[in-house]
């Protein structure tokens, strides 16, 4: 028992010392991504669409409302009939709204949300939001990695840090930038709704638009769901972006090394709508359960109600060992991989080259 | 303090790189790790900096186990490099923290450096003052004189290499390692390093040198491994290996052509010149016969210089010839 204590007491600081100076590395990889030129220009870009949707929402908004339908046929006659009295014939001038419901969504409103629709809607803002994040972090990630190694600097870094610390010091980093890019751009967006509707006095249907339509779904619960998923989704691919870009030994291999993640990313996002639209209980469970599909699935498929907390948990569970697999994968062979020079590595061989490994990298 | 490398090894497959390497440091010095191109030398520095996985062997510093928490290591890298688009102040002091020197240390520590190694400039712009300094107008934009710090694509090799080896000192290390330090770099800038080393020996560094350039070896390395194909080929105190071989290598100057006289005595001839001759001999009796000879035929000598080999001449006998590289 007390060898058993003893084991583990020296994994932790074993642990701890791998992860010494992951600050440091934190601190200037977000310095030098916020002083990056073209990361200013990029996330002023961003800021600005945020900005300008909530104007181009509410003028595609205004010309497509109700009013163009059933409104639109009183308005191109003369709707005013004798028969009826001033009142009636005022009320029937009125901007008319039409708001379709289904019978079974107007008799049980939790029903509602089966419908369709909001199940594509919603699996698909989801899946954007970790598209969004997973590429823009991953391709960070692997040109960070990258530059390190093609300049031969990671050589002499190696003396003074862990590679494991130098790994996820830039992870973090990353993460962080595009944490705060995404929290810019909501406040940009929300400003600029707030700016449209309460300055301007813009009238648009925005709850026609799909992303309020989410928005206004989604709960304080939910907004958890999908954080915790978003953050094992992301450590995920960031891990794996960072084994990829450690294969690479110059920034021409970096697309290729990009291409593993991008293809994962996106072939999980589209096996996400498959399964959100086919509807089929098996199939979400499945889905919600199978390692790094379960990113995309499982919350959206615990929003709809498809399935309970206890499989979300489960997929969580399950996720998060895939992530501590993948992190046991980096610390022993990352060292190896930032030392190596030479035709890109694909991940087929970084796997194989993790299991075959006897011990750590570093001493 | 004490440097002890046992059996070290390491195997890509089939093919070893470094076999059984030993060696230890028991005062302070210069210790060179030499070698042909492709022998194993910076799979070896790796292997004792603990870069690399080794197969066999181990490394201690004052008998525990060689790692950057039980010694303070600075490494210059055979394969430099820095940020190529970040600023280089930026940089050193991140190098610092990293090394655990912060805040005012850090700064005194590079302004040290700054001016041992002449790259001040780079790092301390000149501030506008009165109307003197148009930025960018005379030397182009961040070009060290605007008042902003100089990021690494806009120095020359050379200046480069200043700032990388100041990255590796810049903890005040008590291990250094240096892999080429001077390969590169103009003789100037070679000998403000050769300053530099001279300055750690002095402090009773220890450090670890490989280099092709064997005078810069000869100049400040006490004892020497050479490697060839993986294996260590010769090992010991560079005197004592000198010493052990004895005065061979005569450099002889004359008036006339003497070449037959000296083929007559058996004696091999390295190069000749104009008169001027490098000879191999069995030793002083040689030396001193071909000398009396030479004094009978009434030939003028103007130079007779007897010596131990150098250690480029023992490397090149030792190691072989450019074409027996792997």
């Amino acid at each position: 028992m007390r060898s058993l204590w003893k084991r583990q007491v020296s994994r932790m600081t074993n642990a701890k010392q791998n992860l010494q100076g992951t600050g440091e590395v934190f601190r200037f990889t977000l310095r030098q991504m916020l002083r990056n030129k073209a990361n200013v220009i990029t996330l002023l870009i961003l800021m600005l669409f945020a900005l300008i949707s909530p104007f181009i929402f509410a003028l595609t908004g205004e010309s497509s409302t109700d009013k163009g339908g059933v409104q639109a046929g009183y308005s191109a006659v003369d709707t005013t009939i004798p028969q009826l009295t001033k009142e009636q014939n005022d009320l029937l001038g009125l901007d008319v709204s039409i708001d379709v419901q289904s019978l079974s969504g107007y008799m049980d409103p939790e029903m509602e949300t089966d419908d369709f629709e909001t199940r594509y809607y919603l699996q698909y803002g989801y899946a954007m939001l970790i598209i969004f994040i997973s590429i823009l972090s991953s391709s960070f990630i692997i040109r960070s990695v990258v530059e390190e190694k093609s300049s031969r600097l990671v050589e002499f870094m190696l003396v003074s840090v862990r590679p494991l610390a130098l790994l996820a010091g830039k992870i973090l980093a990353i993460i962080v930038y595009i944490a705060g890019i995404i929290i810019l751009m909501i406040v940009c967006f929300s400003f600029s709704s707030w700016f449209c509707t309460a300055i301007l006095g813009m009238q648009a249907d925005m709850a026609s638009s799909a992303v309020f339509t989410l928005l206004g779904r989604i709960r304080l619960q939910d907004a958890a769901v999908i954080l915790i998923s978003c953050i094992t989704g992301i450590l995920t691919f960031a891990i794996l972006a960072g084994l990829c870009g450690a294969g690479c030994s110059s920034p021409e291999d970096a697309n290729g090394a990009n291409s593993v993640p991008m293809i994962l990313i996106m072939g999980c996002y589209l096996l996400s709508i498959v399964v959100s639209s086919a509807d089929n209980s098996a199939l979400n469970l499945a889905a919600s359960l199978l390692p790094v599909l379960s990113v995309f699935c499982a919350p959206v498929q615990y929003m709809l109600g498809n399935i309970r907390f206890p499989v979300l948990l489960c997929a969580w569970v399950i996720q998060g060992a895939v992530i501590v697999l993948l992190i046991h994968l980096a610390s022993r062979i990352y060292n190896d991989l930032l030392i190596y020079q030479g035709t890109r590595l694909k991940l087929g061989r970084i796997i194989r080259m993790g299991i075959g490994r006897k011990g750590g990298a570093s001493a | 303090m004490s440097l002890t490398v046992s059996n070290l090894t390491k195997s890509y497959g089939n093919t070893i790189v470094v076999d059984h390497l030993s060696f230890s440091m028991n005062e302070p010095g210069v210790y060179a790790l030499l070698g042909t191109n492709g022998a194993g030398k910076t799979t070896s520095i790796r292997m004792i900096l603990g870069m690399l996985a080794r197969d066999g062997g181990e490394v201690t510093w004052n008998n525990a186990p060689l790692t950057r928490d039980t010694c303070n290591i600075g490494y210059l890298a055979e394969e430099r490099g820095l940020y190529p688009k970040y600023p280089l102040m930026d940089q050193l002091l991140y190098f610092a923290r990293l090394r655990g020197v912060t805040g005012q240390a850090a700064k005194d520590r590079i302004r040290y450096l700054a001016q041992r190694l002449e790259v001040e400039e780079y790092l301390y712009p000149a501030r506008k003052t009165g109307g003197n300094t148009k930025r960018g107008s005379l030397f182009g934009k961040g070009s060290g004189k605007s008042g902003k710090t100089m990021r690494t694509d806009q120095l020359s090799k050379g200046n480069q290499q200043k700032i990388q080896l100041m990255a590796a000192l810049l903890s005040d290390p008590e291990l250094i390692v240096l892999d080429e330090p001077l390969s590169g770099l103009d003789p100037v800038n070679a000998d403000l390093f050769r300053g530099i080393i001279r300055e750690e020996i002095q402090k009773g560094k220890y450090l670890i040198m490989s280099s092709h350039q064997m005078e810069t070896v000869e100049e400040f390395c006490t004892d020497i491994t050479i490697l060839k194909r993986s294996k260590t080929i010769l090992q010991g105190n560079l005197n004592e290996i000198k010493k052990s071989r004895g005065r061979v290598k005569l450099h002889l100057k004359v008036e006339t052509d003497i070449a037959e006289l000296i083929r007559e005595q058996g004696i091999g001839i390295v190069s000749e010149k104009e008169n001027e001759y490098n000879l191999n001999v069995t030793g002083q009796e040689q030396a001193n016969s071909l000398l009396g000879e030479l004094m009978c035929r009434k030939i003028p000598v103007i130079t007779f210089d007897l010596r131990e080999p150098s250690l480029h001449e023992i490397f090149v006998e030792k190691a072989g010839e450019p074409d027996d590289e792997r």
